[in-house]
């Protein structure tokens, strides 16, 4: 986990966010900005696949935990900012294994 | 011939019916999409809420409030579950949202226009903790039942035991307090809130993206409350990122007081606050000033009020029209309709409006609303809605509400949430023993579901003639009984007062407990009062049927 905001999920290929992570973290999130390129991107551990838009308008990466290899099948872009303090976690892409 | 002349009249009539008939769509400005674009927001993401129509139930009987009025206007009733619980739920979404993001309230806070109804209303907002939070003033806020200025011999009654009734210009004098506590650098403007000038404008110095509350007019007017107004300029734009040189994009919303009128509304036959809103020259005026600069500042305006734009008055609709078109405002957001939808405005023009569902009349909800860049598509609006209890099957543990089926009130059942529909009875006072008696029973059932806990300390004083009650929660049933049979209706007032102190202040077996089954009361009756029965709505996924049916109605 680079930055500890999601994790991957070896079974289904889900790079997934972590609730508690975002709980803890004082801002709350305005967006999840997917890098240019994602969807067909080949990524793996510490390739940074997006951005999280905090509410101070500062930006962080987030990147491929470890484990995860493969190329982008799937992306979403219906992630519902405001529920990810909260369990239960959001699939944030699928990774397709290498 | 003649047959020939009906048909031709058939044909026009036809021709005429079916052009009506097609709604206007909007215009190649919007689309809708299925995904969010990647482009960064470009605005503060605020919680959107209305329409909680917090009601003090334990006024003296009035007209409005009869079972016979109430078949005419149905919202003059609400089930007494959603007046008792319903705020539960508007707490529930600020403690869980509200506390991570800045909150918009578009009016309609209280019900019957008390002094007592704002206070309350005020003291739910704290749920947000430090989040600010702003409100547009709805018609229900500062006029009788939404109505009317007049009659003050019914608003009074109405508003016993409630600090009587919050006239305009009282609500917007305490809302300033409210903002001056809340908001520093305003507070830092009028440090002496005893000294409020009788109109003023205030403007925010902090730099764009740091504020929320960017500027405030007003108007107190003790000789005609109706003029009184509050209108505000919302900071939705978003501090530079640390390493910009330039700013952010400015973004801000308008928060109109739709409620200014220039005579006193009356109930009938036109000029009812509910029917109409309208803003006065003067609130006008600054609501062009703030355009003008924010539009020099290339700013991204919103208007928000509480009426609908159909529904203000033409001269009023003139002037935001014309303010829309100059400022290239992309939507207007309005609430009052307790029915979240959108509106296409302007005919050809093809222009959005977003209204804001109520948090406490089913389909109960609330949104979010930010603006993000979408790259050479434009700009996009995101608001997604989060409907009650839809959004609590999305959240796990007991993060939200649970509502268990065995905790309903039946039909048959003396607390049942529609009871109050049954009869046409035009007298107030009958009508009011019989909701005060529903309220009994639904304590009843409450202190049987969700028992005190037994270091619990707090108990009510229900003392009557001598005999002391009540140390446990045995007695309190008992009393009950005794009180549902025997007490006149002010006795029951004061015992239900009493009620709901001990309420508040007991420590129950489970706090969880208590919190879920007071929302789901709510929540049963704001569904069934809305479907007028008890059943299933249609995406009601499971219906739990007996064995036997047992002679059940």
């Amino acid at each position: 986990m680079a930055n500890g905001l999601v994790s991957f999920d070896q079974a289904s290929g889900e790079l997934r966010s972590i609730p508690d992570a975002f709980d803890q973290r004082e801002l709350s999130v305005l967006s999840i900005i997917w890098r240019p390129g994602i969807d067909t991107a080949t990524v793996g551990p510490g390739t940074a696949v997006a951005d999280v838009q905090w509410e101070d308008n500062t930006r962080e990466a987030i990147e491929v935990p470890e484990g995860c290899s493969g190329t982008v099948s799937s992306v979403n872009r219906n992630i519902v900012f405001e529920n990810l303090p909260f369990a239960p976690s959001q699939w944030l892409m699928i990774v397709g294994q290498s | 011939m003649r047959q020939l002349v009906f048909a031709g009249f058939v044909a026009i009539v036809a021709v005429v019916v079916g052009g009506c008939a097609t709604k206007d769509s909007m215009s190649s400005r919007y689309a809708i999409t299925s995904e969010k674009p990647d482009g960064p927001s470009l605005s503060k993401n605020v919680i959107l809420v209305a329409d909680n129509q917090l009601n003090h139930l334990y006024g003296e009987p009035v007209w409005m409030r009869s079972q016979f009025i109430t078949k005419i206007v149905s919202v003059s009733i609400r089930p007494v579950q959603q007046d008792l619980f319903g705020q539960g739920i508007l707490r529930w979404a600020l403690a869980t949202y509200g506390t991570r993001y800045p909150v918009i309230h578009l009016g309609d806070a209280g019900n019957m226009g008390c002094v007592g109804e704002f206070e309350a209303f005020v003291d739910v907002m704290a749920s947000t903790g430090k989040r600010p939070w702003l409100m547009a003033p709805g018609n229900h806020d500062a006029y009788l039942m939404g109505n009317v200025e007049g009659d003050f011999h019914s608003w009074e009654k109405a508003c016993e035991r409630a600090g009587g009734p919050l006239t305009k210009e009282m609500l917007v004098e305490k809302y300033l307090r409210v903002l001056i506590s809340r908001y520093r650098d305003f507070g830092s403007a009028y440090p002496d809130p005893d000294g409020l000038p009788a109109t003023g404008e205030w403007r925010s110095q902090q730099p764009r993206g740091s504020a929320f509350l960017r500027a405030v007019a007003w108007r107190i007017d003790k000789s005609a409350p109706h003029r009184s107004y509050v209108v505000q300029a919302v900071d939705l734009a978003l501090p530079p990122p640390p390493d910009a040189t330039e700013s952010s994009t400015p973004v801000s919303a308008v928060l109109l007081d739709s409620s200014q009128f220039a005579s006193a509304p009356i109930l009938l036959p036109s000029g009812n606050a509910g029917v109409n809103g309208d803003l006065q020259a003067d609130q006008l005026e600054v609501v062009r000033k703030w355009m003008a600069l924010d539009g020099k500042a290339g700013a991204i305006t919103v208007l928000m009020s509480h009426h609908p734009f159909g529904n203000l008055r033409k001269d009023s609709r003139h002037a935001l029209d014309e303010l829309r078109r100059k400022h290239d405002v992309p939507l207007y957001v309005s609430a009052h309709t307790h029915q979240g939808q959108f509106f296409v405005r302007g005919g050809r023009e093809g222009w959005l409006e977003l209204n804001v569902g109520s948090i406490v009349d089913y389909p109960i909800e609330f949104r979010t609303f930010s603006i993000h860049d979408a790259g050479a598509s434009g700009k996009l609006i995101r608001s997604p809605l989060f409907r009650i209890p839809d959004v609590w099957d999305t959240l796990a543990g007991n993060r939200a509400p649970r509502c268990d089926a065995k905790w309903e009130a039946k039909p048959g059942d003396q607390d049942f949430y529609l009871t109050y529909k049954d009869g046409n009875d035009s007298d107030p006072e009958a009508t009011q023993v019989m909701l005060m008696d529903t309220l009994l029973h639904t304590y009843v059932r409450l202190i049987d579901t969700v028992p005190s806990a037994e270091d619990n300390t707090d108990w009510p004083n229900l003392s009557r003639e001598g005999a002391a009650c009540c140390v446990n929660d045995d007695e309190i049933q008992v009393r009950l009984g005794e009180v549902i049979e025997t007490a006149t209706r002010k006795q029951k007032i004061d015992v239900l007062i009493e009620l709901g102190r001990f309420d508040r202040a007991r420590k129950p077996e489970a706090s969880i407990l208590h919190r879920d089954y007071r929302i789901c009361q709510a929540l049963w009756a704001s569904k069934y009062n809305k479907i007028d029965r008890r059943m299933p709505v249609v995406n009601d996924p499971y219906i739990q049927f007996s064995d036997t049916n047992g002679g059940q109605q």
